[in-house]
């Protein structure tokens, strides 16, 4: 995992997450879905609709997006992250609506805080997820 | 049919690491509990469990280990609210005839390790959406919460440490609590970081341990002869904000007029609240989506508010998981157990004086950014 993406997580079982992953990797936005019925963007993938059942479809959205809480993880659940500490994990309202839960990396995470705008990182990830860094 | 009383409680004595294997926990609780009302395990018709780390086995396996008959049994699933849940599942089970005597129980055997190794793929949506950013695991995701609190409301960690401090002098008066030295004001805003804003005496510790309480058809509990606690309302609420990552608001705003009025109680008339504590920024919350202040205003509530066993509103009287340890699920318990020992006076040190009616509030399954399940329940001292 040094320097290299991190997939080893036991969570590629379900088709929407490992869709999300899979887009993740091939697009430089941040992948999403819509409903094809309300046009609901729920936030993050689900097999369908939060808000009517309907099906989705996926769409890559902007990437861009604000930060909206902001927390500095200095312990790790699991010691395949430590050396990714300090991890800053954010709460981050994105250009298209929904708030979606990630981390910000770069050297300059730790500057991160509510109310920055962050882009969707296209290099140096660590994680399998999209991952943001501060914008500008 | 028999009105339901609680009449009793119990707990396991609790350990920072495992010594016992679960079933140990859950059988010394639940021995507790049973003799300290008098009553046989023969005549214990239902069961509620809630556990994290049992599976396989489950509430009817349990049945099976402790030898008891049910016509009754709740698996509880939801975390650290199941208990409460619990507690109003089973009163109306007994107000309908379907029960007598419920037991409701709730442990785990954790240790910090074991504790962090669940949580990786604690729900669907951690596993598969959290645990890959290195999320830190709840004090991760509940220092996004308190973040968010700080800055829409100002909230500073010295007002969220007056909880923190609080409870640990409620657990210096509880003998079951692993925390056993005062905590100053000092200690607590110095704490190594955890995930900041979280800091080490805003996390709960992870242990082994188990709760029990019991509940039975009033006529039964007039046998025991002991102080009987009454189930006024309970109500809960899951996945109350689909679309917010976050626990703030986490539900009980929208149960909490409900559960007053159905408790025909007000604000004024609750003596004390046992709040689920797995972090202050939690607890505060609680006190505003109960009314006990406006959202937003816990801070300035806890800086003009004496909280302890002697105080205007007594919090977690027992000390609570952050400072007597947190069992797994029995975290859920703890409150529980400690408001039927208040409300039955046999608190000791800490007693709340003339303790009659108390608020215990449930909180749990933490899932994409915030916990899935809230509860609450009134419960009064019978005359």
């Amino acid at each position: 995992m040094h320097g290299g993406r991190d997939t080893s997580a036991s969570s590629m079982i379900t088709s929407h997450c490992q869709d999300f992953v899979d887009r993740a990797a091939q697009d430089s936005g941040y992948p999403l879905q819509r409903c094809l019925c309300c046009g609901w963007i729920p936030n993050f993938p689900r097999v369908c609709c939060t808000r009517c059942l309907g099906e989705l479809e996926w769409f890559t959205g902007s990437g861009a997006g604000v930060i909206s809480a902001c927390a500095v993880v200095w312990r790790t659940h699991a010691k395949r992250y430590e050396l990714h500490v300090p991890i800053v994990m954010s709460h981050i309202r994105l250009a298209e609506g929904p708030e979606v839960i990630a981390s910000v990396i770069g050297d300059n995470r730790l500057t991160a805080e509510i109310g920055m705008q962050v882009m969707r990182a296209c290099s140096g990830s660590w994680s399998a997820l999209p991952q943001f860094r501060i914008a500008g | 049919m028999a009105p339901p009383v609680v009449v009793s409680y119990g707990s396991s004595k609790y350990e920072k690491q495992p010594a016992h294997e679960l079933e140990w926990h859950l059988w010394q609780a639940a021995k507790a509990c049973l003799d300290r009302a008098g009553l046989s395990a023969s005549e214990v018709d239902g069961l509620a469990l809630a556990s994290f780390g049992y599976a396989p086995g489950n509430v009817v396996t349990l049945a099976e280990h402790l030898g008891m008959r049910l016509r009754w049994a709740e698996q509880g699933a939801y975390g650290g609210a199941s208990s409460v849940i619990a507690l109003g599942h089973a009163a109306d089970a007994i107000g309908a005839g379907r029960a007598r005597n419920i037991l409701i129980l709730a442990g785990d055997v954790f240790s910090v390790s074991t504790h962090d190794a669940m949580l990786d793929s604690f729900t669907p949506a951690i596993r598969d959406y959290l645990g890959p950013h290195g999320f830190g695991g709840a004090n991760g995701v509940f220092a996004l919460v308190q973040s968010k609190h700080a800055s829409r409301y100002g909230t500073t960690r010295k007002q969220l440490g007056r909880v923190a401090i609080a409870q640990r002098e409620h657990a210096l008066l509880n003998e079951n609590a692993l925390f056993r030295h005062p905590l100053t004001m000092q200690e607590y805003m110095d704490a190594r970081a955890i995930a900041e804003p979280i800091r080490l005496y805003d996390c709960v510790l992870p242990c082994s341990g188990a709760e029990a309480a019991l509940i039975c058809a009033k006529d039964v509990a007039g046998s025991l002869g002991r102080p009987m606690v009454e189930v006024l309302a309970m109500s809960e609420i899951h996945n109350a904000h689909p679309d917010n990552p976050s626990s703030l608001p986490a539900g009980w705003e929208l149960i909490a007029d409900e559960l007053f009025e159905a408790a025909r109680t007000a604000r004024e008339q609750i003596d004390l609240v046992e709040l689920y504590d797995d972090y202050p920024i939690m607890v505060a919350i609680q006190l505003e989506a109960y009314g006990f202040c406006k959202e937003g205003a816990a801070g300035p509530f806890l800086d003009a508010t004496d909280i302890s066993f002697r105080g205007e509103l007594p919090v977690n009287t027992g000390g609570g998981q952050l400072s007597c340890g947190q069992c797994g699920a029995g975290g859920g318990l703890i409150g529980l157990v400690e408001g039927i020992t208040q409300l039955q006076h046999e608190a000791g040190g800490r007693q709340v004086k003339g303790a009659g009616t108390a608020l215990i509030s449930g909180f749990g399954l933490v899932s994409y950014g915030k916990g899935l399940c809230t509860a609450g329940a009134i419960l009064r001292r019978a005359a």
